[in-house]
């Protein structure tokens, strides 16, 4: 499924990353569309460094997700799905955020396979 | 002439393979739709159409002749990596390389005094069997394996300004912040905010932003602690001169939730990760082929920081640093004669969320002979 608005869980990634980031979410009295966020880099999302190794960009991914699981599943009541716990599910956020290349858009599939969020209709 | 290597076939193989889904869809769609569908990326469908009206612009009296002049429109797309990173992410193509578990993204690299080379940065990355052993109180204790691979390759070695390639296995401990935190009141935010019709909404986007920062201030100054030790393969990307390490790291990351202090007002997040590790180089190491092909410590570091520059200086950028540092020690006085005991690299730029405004950086990593600087503005790269 492509990045989508009628995705709840989608959405849920794009608020957290836009309120990381919200200088850069809201500028020129204009705030970025669910659209235009779907091509925010995660390298940029996570705080990860222009020229940062591998390990360190690991690190960076690992800490974004801790702090979005934290979030979407005490704030937003999120569960996670029959095949995923607490590890499993830090370890895949990781793994989808880390690479140099990967937009938020890349992301949003994986966010949706791990959490059964409030309100989503299956 | 520039050489057609392994990397062209591939992007030409690519512009091929899209060229012809492209084609495939002309039969069912509206002419304006094939070109230009909204499925597609602007640069893709600016790209195509271009390559047609160069190829149409040379008068070709037969098919054969099309053929030709669209061949040699698509060798010049080849300079342009805008175009090929949009078709990597086109739907037609990442939906084939989603099965791929590497992320690749192609650079051009203009050098000082030499032709323009295509590069292909990719990077895998992987963590096996997290295990979390302790979460309870303020800090939860994990562990997990780790593999990373990255660099960079170009149509020939000696073009490439950042030849190291690297691959590592780790066994990383962690300890991090439990985040044993509460729900915000109820009301604070919203529960319609989340909502598909208030996504775009800027009341909600900012009681949205305002209970994230609510939610995680209660943590107050947060350490991220990494640990571990490593195995690792570092190589150029003919594979010829090699280096195999082991050793130990760590890591630690500092980032204030506390919206009332300076790094957590301004959102300044530093990092910084040292090591010390055996490397056993083979033959064909520069060092090596200095004449000491002995094993050696070496230590290493990188530190990062992020600064939005939003409130700091009302840019609308991000400013990153980023320093590596290897060296040797208690090299000898051959080795240091040679200059091949320490590199440093460092970089410096400005971001935006959808990509790099411009970057700077300046040093040499490992196998690299000579310092070398580069500058990169958006997509184009120069060294």
């Amino acid at each position: 499924m492509s990045w989508s608005s009628n995705n709840i869980a989608h959405r849920l990634i794009w608020i957290f990353a836009r309120s990381l980031h919200r200088d850069a979410a809201f500028k020129h009295d204009k705030l970025t569309t669910f659209i235009e966020g779907g091509e925010w880099n995660t390298s940029f999302i996570i705080d990860s460094a222009v020229g940062a190794s591998d390990a360190e960009r690991q690190n960076r991914a690992d800490i974004f997700a801790r702090k979005f699981n934290a979030w979407i599943t005490l704030e937003k009541e999120a569960i996670y799905e029959d095949n995923y716990s607490l590890s499993s599910a830090i370890q895949t956020l990781t793994d989808a955020f880390a690479p140099a290349t990967a937009k938020l858009k890349d992301c949003a599939d994986t966010v949706d396979e791990i959490y059964r969020c409030k309100g989503e209709v299956n | 002439m520039r050489r057609v290597n392994f990397l062209s076939k591939i992007a030409i193989g690519m512009l091929i393979f899209y060229a012809a889904n492209v084609l495939a869809q002309q039969q069912k769609t509206s002419a304006k739709e094939t070109f230009c569908p909204n499925s597609l990326s602007a640069e893709i469908c600016d790209s195509y159409v271009m390559m047609l009206k160069d190829a149409a612009a040379t008068n070709p009296k037969s098919i054969n002749e099309f053929k030709e002049a669209v061949s040699i429109a698509a060798k010049a797309s080849l300079h342009d990596p805008k175009v090929l990173n949009a078709v990597l992410q086109s739907p037609v193509l990442s939906s084939k390389l989603s099965n791929i578990p590497i992320s690749l993204q192609f650079k051009l690299l203009e050098r000082e005094s030499a032709e323009a080379v295509i590069g292909m940065q990719f990077s895998y990355s992987k963590a096996f069997n997290q295990t979390v052993y302790r979460s309870d109180g303020i800090r939860e204790r994990s562990y997990q394996i780790q593999l990373d691979i990255d660099g960079v390759i170009t149509q020939n070695a000696q073009e490439n300004p950042r030849n190291f390639i690297t691959g590592k296995l780790a066994f990383v401990g962690r300890s991090m912040p439990s985040f044993n935190l509460q729900k915000l009141q109820a009301g604070l935010v919203p529960e319609y905010c989340v909502d598909e019709a208030h996504i775009n909404d800027r009341a909600c986007f900012e009681l949205e932003a305002d209970g994230v920062e609510a939610f995680f201030e209660p943590m107050g100054s947060a350490f991220y602690l990494n640990y571990g030790a490593d195995f690792g393969v570092e190589t150029d990307q003919r594979f010829e001169a090699k280096n195999q390490t082991f050793g130990g790291f760590m890591f630690v990351a500092y980032e204030d939730m506390r919206i009332d202090s300076f790094l957590g007002y301004n959102n300044i997040k530093p990092s910084l990760r040292i090591a010390a590790e055996t490397v056993d180089p083979n033959r064909e190491t520069p060092r090596a082929l200095a004449g000491d092909n002995s094993s050696y410590t070496r230590l290493a570091a990188e530190f990062s920081l992020i600064v939005p520059l939003q409130k700091l200086a009302g840019l609308p950028y991000y400013f990153t640093f980023n320093y590596q540092a290897y060296e040797e020690m208690g090299a000898s006085k051959l080795v240091k004669t040679a200059n091949l005991h320490a590199y440093q690299l460092k970089t410096y730029s400005l971001n935006t969320p959808t990509g790099i405004f411009v970057s700077y950086s300046s040093g040499r990593l490992p196998f690299v002979l000579a310092n070398e600087s580069t500058v990169e503005i958006g997509f184009q790269t120069y060294f």
